[in-house]
């Protein structure tokens, strides 16, 4: 095992590979508020990759319902559960953030997916769902739940649910990579993204028992396991209609929710990402601070940040995005002047944002929110693609367009 | 202390009982000792650590149940589970029978070993293949590489046969599972399919796998099949023939002859304990000697002869003797 830098966990950690080159890292943002569970990104990537026989159960892309929902059936709820077996008590987070891209959650001092499986046969903590657990994507859809003593139960619609998006996190430190015997599963150095060599996997689904977000899939038509691939042909601007620059993966760009925005982060030989605040990703995750990622205290370092749902209760929040979650929410519903025009910025183009600029704007409203008074600015938000080019111009003030009465018609 | 006729005639029997007991015993080890010679069967690896490879005058084809198979000593080779590296374990099948013989430039090697059950589908996230194979230096006359894929100095090359490969490729959902319902299948040309578009042998009907290695996760298949493999299941064991055409098919394989003197060693997989890659019962290498030793003739005739001829013999001892002791 070698030693590597998590900055989510504000340590080092135990790791089968020392880190190798890196360049840039494919990351987003979802912002969970903003999700109506339609399910277009679900079927955007399915009906692009995964409508082949064999592929009948495979999702790279899902919304899940939480806290009932999950693919496979109770994924994070189990995994939890064995980790917490096999750290008794242990599973907390201390210390305090130094504020920086070091440690900016704090210090996690319970164990990793990695470190719970020293001393085991295995190079990774994890288990491998049966068939059954595959077949509901969308189990427990809008069943809401009350938080009690006992934790939350049935019956219904007295509490609150949230829906989750899911893809893979092409994390910095993968599990499916750690555990797979044959190498044939590799990180790429100029954006991070996480791929199955097809040629070289023997369907031995060390990968699929893993990963912890249970987002390597095994397709028993190939005897090979397959995963979410990035849309890597899009992120490397090979899109006809791209213009050599980075698009967007199909499930981001076809969102009408506007809860996606998806970028590439300039990083270090350590994983850390570098200083780069007029980037939006790295702006939302490390300046404001108002995106977490999914379950860090698992080690892998995934890089789907998540702005988290106002309305369910902090307990659950923090065990799922760790201890940011009560800043990162009181930075949305309180956002900066950069941050609420950064917002607008959402789905706004199809290419990948690089940088954003905010253009000051006249004051648009005045409001008293939660007995607090805050001031809208109509700035406007400007976004560039990979050269530089202007691709996306918003105004925070979402201009009125009325229609004239001559193509009113039905 | 005075005895009684009845007490003579007691320890008179006793002593013509004993005598019986000893001559059916004799007999008996007599006759199963003479018929295991002509049948060949040599039971202690220990005591036989080269499998020899017959001369067959005959193609013996693919069916490791038939044949001259049953006329060849068989090799217990010792297993254990596999300790060297991650992934570790394996279901430890205690040992496995292997046996060898070539036909007219063709290798042929039978391995046989205990599995109550058949384990022939990977269709399911949850479900893996029985599965076996044998492993040869790539090059005969060089130093033995490490059991576990080799060296990179000294590579292996590896035969394998799986149980799900042999028994086909499965399509769609729908057709392996009951409950299984697809709308429709939009397209299915081979883009879809991307272990089958760049060739990955697992997508393929063949049972058999040709694969060679220089160390630990360099396993890779070979882009020829030269290697054929067929398992036949009796309900209680797995017996798999492996054949190769002796000339090598490419680098990393070993060239075979008669006269090679050379290596071999087995894996096996049980899918019912979830074994796969290195989760295995693996063998040492134990020696292969491709000589010019024909395959015994059949005797079974000569077997079954000798048996009632050996029992009626017995029987007729017995009588005599019973006859004859006072």
């Amino acid at each position: 095992m070698a030693k590597v830098y998590n900055w989510q966990l504000g340590r080092e950690m135990e790791y089968p590979y020392a880190g190798g080159d890196r360049e840039r890292q494919f990351a987003a943002v979802f912002n969970i508020n903003r999700c109506i569970a339609c399910q277009t990104c679900t079927m955007a990537c399915k009906s692009t990759w995964t409508h082949y026989p064999g592929q009948e159960l495979m999702f790279w892309n899902n919304v899940e319902t939480k806290p009932y929902g999950g693919y496979p059936r109770s994924w994070d709820a189990k995994l939890l559960e064995m980790q917490e077996t096999l750290d008794p008590g242990g599973q907390n987070w201390a210390g305090t953030g130094q504020a920086d891209v070091r440690s900016p959650y704090g210090r996690f001092d319970g164990k990793t997916i990695f470190e719970t499986a020293n001393g085991t046969s295995e190079r990774v903590t994890g288990y491998l769902p049966d068939d059954d657990e595959w077949k509901a994507p969308n189990n427990g859809e809008d069943h809401g739940t009350k938080m009690g003593p006992d934790g939350a139960k049935l019956p219904v619609h007295q509490g609150w649910f949230f829906y989750l998006q899911r893809i893979c996190n092409h994390c910095s430190y993968p599990a499916c990579l750690a555990a797979c015997p044959r190498n044939a599963i590799y990180k790429r150095k100029e954006d991070g993204i996480v791929l199955i060599d097809q040629e070289r996997c023997r369907g031995y689904r060390k990968c699929v028992a893993a990963c912890p977000y249970k987002k390597s899939m095994y397709r028993p038509t190939t005897r090979t396991s397959e995963k979410c691939i990035a849309c890597y042909p899009r992120i490397e601007g090979q899109d006809p209609i791209s213009d050599g620059v980075p698009m967007e993966t199909r499930c981001m760009a076809s969102c009408i929710g506007k809860i996606r925005m998806q970028g590439l982060v300039q990083v270090e030989a350590d994983a850390t990402w570098t200083h780069d605040p007029r980037n939006p990703i790295y702006y939302m995750v490390h300046v404001e601070k108002v995106a977490l990622p999914l379950y860090p205290q698992f080690g892998t370092q995934p890089n789907i940040y998540y702005i988290p749902p106002r309305w369910a209760p902090r307990e659950y929040l923090r065990q799922m995005f760790g201890p940011g979650v009560d800043a990162a929410i009181e930075k949305y519903a309180n956002p900066s002047r950069e941050l609420l025009a950064l917002l607008q910025l959402f789905r706004a183009t199809r290419e990948v944002i690089f940088a954003f600029d905010v253009i000051p704007g006249p004051v648009a409203q005045t409001l008293n929110v939660g007995g607090r008074s805050r001031t809208i600015y109509d700035d406007t938000v400007v976004g560039y693609d990979a050269k530089g080019r202007e691709v996306a111009r918003v105004k925070v003030v979402e201009p009125v367009v009325t229609r004239p009465g001559s193509i009113n018609s039905i | 202390m005075r005895t009684t006729h009845a007490d003579d005639d007691t320890r008179t029997g006793g002593r013509a009982r004993r005598w019986r007991r000893r001559l059916g015993l004799v007999a008996t080890v007599a006759v199963v000792g003479a018929v295991a010679h002509i049948a060949g069967f040599q039971p202690a690896v220990s005591q036989l650590a080269t499998v020899n490879a017959y001369k067959a005058d005959a193609d013996p084809g693919m069916d490791p149940s038939g044949g001259p198979w049953a006329r060849i000593p068989g090799v217990a080779v010792p297993m254990t589970a596999q300790a060297t590296t991650y992934p570790f374990g394996g279901d430890a099948i205690p040992a496995v029978d292997v046996r060898a013989l070539h036909y007219n430039g063709q290798l042929f090697v039978r391995v046989e070993w205990p599995d109550s059950s058949v384990n022939d589908s990977t269709f399911g996230t949850t479900l893996f293949a029985d599965a076996a194979a044998v492993q040869f230096p790539a090059a005969t006359g060089s130093k033995v590489p490490a059991l576990c894929m080799g060296q990179a100095d000294t590579g292996v090359n590896i035969w394998q046969w799986r149980a799900d490969t042999e028994a086909g490729v499965p399509q769609t959902l729908p057709e392996e599972d009951p409950d299984g319902v697809a709308d429709h299948y939009p397209i299915t040309d081979d883009l879809g399919y991307p272990a089958r578009y760049v060739g990955n042998p697992f997508d393929s009907t063949g049972a058999a796998q040709n694969l060679v290695a220089e160390g630990f996760g360099t396993l890779t298949a070979t882009p020829e099949h030269p290697v054929n493999a067929a398992g036949v299941h009796d309900g209680n064991r797995w017996a798999v023939v492996f054949s190769r055409a002796f000339p090598s098919p490419g680098e990393g394989q070993p060239n075979l002859t008669e006269g090679t003197k050379t290596d071999i060693a087995v894996a096996a997989w049980n899918g019912q304990h979830q074994d796969r890659n290195g989760q295995k019962s693996v063998s040492q290498f134990v020696s292969l000697d491709i000589g010019d030793e024909p395959v015994p003739p059949d005797r079974t005739p000569w077997i079954v002869i000798l048996l009632v001829g050996g029992l009626f013999v017995g029987v007729i001892a017995s009588v005599v003797v019973w006859r004859i002791t006072p």
